[in-house]
Formats: structure tokens, sequence, C-alpha cells
């Protein structure tokens, strides 16, 4: 499972000293760390490179005054691996709108003590668990208060993954598009992993026992229980590069997701049809 | 007639989405059936939402209907109630609800909308 941020760079391309690369955090050794200057040219010692960063987040993620919950976070309680790291990786995705709603969901986890794998896009946000919890369905729920606690968490924590990484990075709203077929297959992807196929598939289908709202949405679980099969069959068969894999099996056409969708006012997302038809992702 | 409805229902929500605060929850606690209610629900962002809860608890002398929209079915309960409906849903947008009393005319109920 993913442990927080890894890498431990500074940011790429920010560090001065007139080479553009990604500069090493001044050694714990450096009999000044407070230095400003090697052979003449310049350079940031750690504590203004941090700050300087955090400023550049500030900047990037519109996180308000320096005061802001954020900010606060990140002065007084982030490390420096999160702040370079998240630095980097908006940089590294061209500043786009994705990776900085990345960013800022990133922090948000942190601050609750949950995990961030900047390499395979997941945020586990702890904060979220019960109020995924309160919304299973009662056939779901039933399955899931006879886990164990670590069950629990795990398959808690496989949704949370899965729906932010979905929201984030696949265009909004993305209910019965090639978002949601991401979603569902990596949800359940994610929780095969963490908790076994068996049991995924047991409170997954579980999910999907509610009343139907209208006359075409069985299309939508049609499609649903089908990205669902997908998820659990890729992480049995290859378990690791989840997120390249279902990435890589989008473009593939392996996934599903639903044709001739209309817009509805009411839900404010667009709804299976009569002539609506599960149609492969390549499509 | 179909589409005025539907007219009207987008203006209601609208006026409703536009003048209240962003709330994701909303209680109704309906004593008088003379008149209908409506909630407007405003969803945060990125939060996992999968679906709706609306609890509902109390009982009523006939049929009530929650209304979800033209696009849904309504909602229909009567007598005694203590129930959960759950209605799928992944932080689309607003979502407004209407009470409505139908046949109903004495009871007491609280309803809980919780996107």
């Amino acid at each position: 499972m993913p442990q927080g941020t890894r890498c431990n760079r500074a940011p790429a391309g920010d560090g001065g000293g007139g080479n553009g690369g990604s500069l090493p955090p001044p050694s714990s050794g450096d009999p000044d760390p407070n230095h400003d200057s090697i052979d003449g040219t310049d350079i940031m010692t750690a504590p203004i490179m941090r700050l300087n960063t955090i400023g550049k987040l500030q900047d990037l993620l519109e996180l308000g005054r320096f005061d802001s919950p954020k900010m606060e976070w990140l002065r007084k309680s982030a490390s420096a691996d999160q702040i370079f790291d998240l630095y980097n990786f908006i940089r590294e995705e061209q500043e786009s709108e994705e990776a900085k709603a990345f960013g800022k969901e990133a922090i948000d986890a942190f601050m609750n003590g949950g995990e961030v794998d900047i390499k395979a896009r997941l945020i586990n946000n702890p904060n979220l668990h019960d109020f995924l919890k309160n919304r299973m369905s009662p056939n779901e729920l039933a399955l899931f208060e006879n886990l164990s606690i670590i069950q629990k968490t795990a398959y808690l924590r496989a949704a949370a993954e899965a729906y932010t990484y979905a929201e984030i990075f696949y265009p909004q709203p993305v209910r019965n598009r090639k978002g949601d077929a991401v979603k569902h297959t990596l949800w359940n992807a994610l929780s095969t992993n963490y908790i076994g196929a068996s049991l995924t598939k047991q409170l997954t289908d579980a999910h999907e026992e509610i009343p139907y709202d209208y006359p075409n949405h069985y299309k939508e679980t049609n499609m649903d229980l089908f990205n669902n099969s997908k998820g659990r069959e890729l992480a049995t068969q290859y378990g690791n590069f989840i997120f390249q894999l279902i990435e890589e099996a989008l473009e593939n056409g392996d996934l599903r997701y639903l044709s001739n969708l209309e817009w509805s006012q009411t839900t404010n997302s667009w709804l299976a049809t009569n002539s609506s038809q599960l149609i492969s992702t390549d499509a | 007639m179909k589409n005025f409805k539907l007219f009207l229902y987008v203006l209601i929500s609208i006026i409703l989405f536009t003048c209240c605060s962003k709330k994701d929850t909303a209680k109704l606690k309906i004593t008088d059936f003379s008149k209908t209610q409506t909630v407007v629900l405003q969803p945060y962002k990125f939060f996992p939402y999968t679906m709706i809860n609306i609890k509902v608890k109390g009982y009523v002398n006939d049929t009530i209907k929650i209304i979800q929209g033209p696009d849904l079915y309504d909602i229909n309960l009567s007598g005694d109630l203590d129930t959960i409906r759950k209605i799928e849903y992944y932080g689309e947008g607003p979502r407004t609800f209407i009470f409505d009393p139908y046949k109903a005319t004495q009871g007491e109920l609280e309803i809980e909308f919780q996107l």
C-alpha cells in the first residue's frame, strides 16, 4: 500500500544555481546550512527553499492567506518531502487544473492523517470514511459490518481513492461516462488488492441493490457491474500498477460506458435513455 | 404543459439555489399538510458522494410524495414510517426535493435529506 509521499527531492528547476534541474536539499552534515553560495553561485538553503515552495503552492493552489488552515499546515506540519513532491507533481503536470485540484485534495488528506501516493495519483482521506459508510446500500452495510476493522478501513480506502481519482482527472459529471467506468474499475481493483476479489464482489454487488429511480436505471447498474468485474479481474491478474493498467484498459476499449445519454436538469447529469447501450471505451 | 412544468421546476430550483447558502443536508419537520415544501441541497466539491439518503420518520394518515423532479420517479409513502430511501448520486450538482402532502391531511413527519 502506498505510504505517504516517497521521494526526497527539492522542487524541479526552482532551486536556483542556474542549472535548471532538481536540487537535493542541503545535507544535515553541512557545516553551514544557511550558506547561500557555492563557488560564487547563489543557491537556496533548506529553510528558504521550503518557504519559497510553500509560497508557490499558495499561489498555484489559491490557498488564501498565510494563516488559512492549509497554509498553517504547510508552514508548521508538512514535511519537506510532502511540500516538494506536491509542488514537483503540479509542475510536471504543467500546472493543469486537475493537478491543482489533486494538490488541494492531497493537502486535505495529509491534514487529516491520510496518505497520498502521488505516482499512482491516489489520495486516501480518512476523514471521508464515515461519510462513505453512511452512504452504503442496506445490504452492503450489513456485509460491511461483518468485516474486521482492517478490512473495513481497506474497503473504505479503496472507495475514497477511486472516487477522488475519477472526479479529479475526468470531466464532470462522470456519471455513466468514461470517468464513471474508471471509477468503478479502480474501486474494485484497489479493493481486490486490499481485501480480496470475493469480498469485493459481494460488497460492490450489494452496493448496486437500491430501488431504481427511472425506467432506464438498470442500464447504469449493468455498466457498473461490468466495470466492477473488470477491476477485480485486472487486480487478480496483475496486482500492481493498477492505475496504469486501468488507463490502458480504458484506451484499449476494455471498459464500458453508456451511449445515447440525455442531459437531466433534475440530476445535473447524463442519464440513460431507451436507446442507450453499453459500448467499449475506445468508441 | 409538460414543458411549462419543467420550466417552473427549473426556475424554482434556480431561485432557491441562488438565495440559499451551500448545504448538503436539510431537515423538514412537517405538521402542516396543506402545503408543499421545497429543499435544495448543494454538494461540496470532491466529496465522495455515492448516494442520497432520505430518512423519513413519523406517521401520516394517507399517501405523501417526495418529488425528485421530472426525470425521476416520485417517492410515495404512507402510514407509520421509519425508513431510509437511497438514491444514486455522485455529487453532480445541486438537487431539489419537494415534499407534497398529496392525499395526506394529518400526521407528523421528520424528513432528513443527505447528499
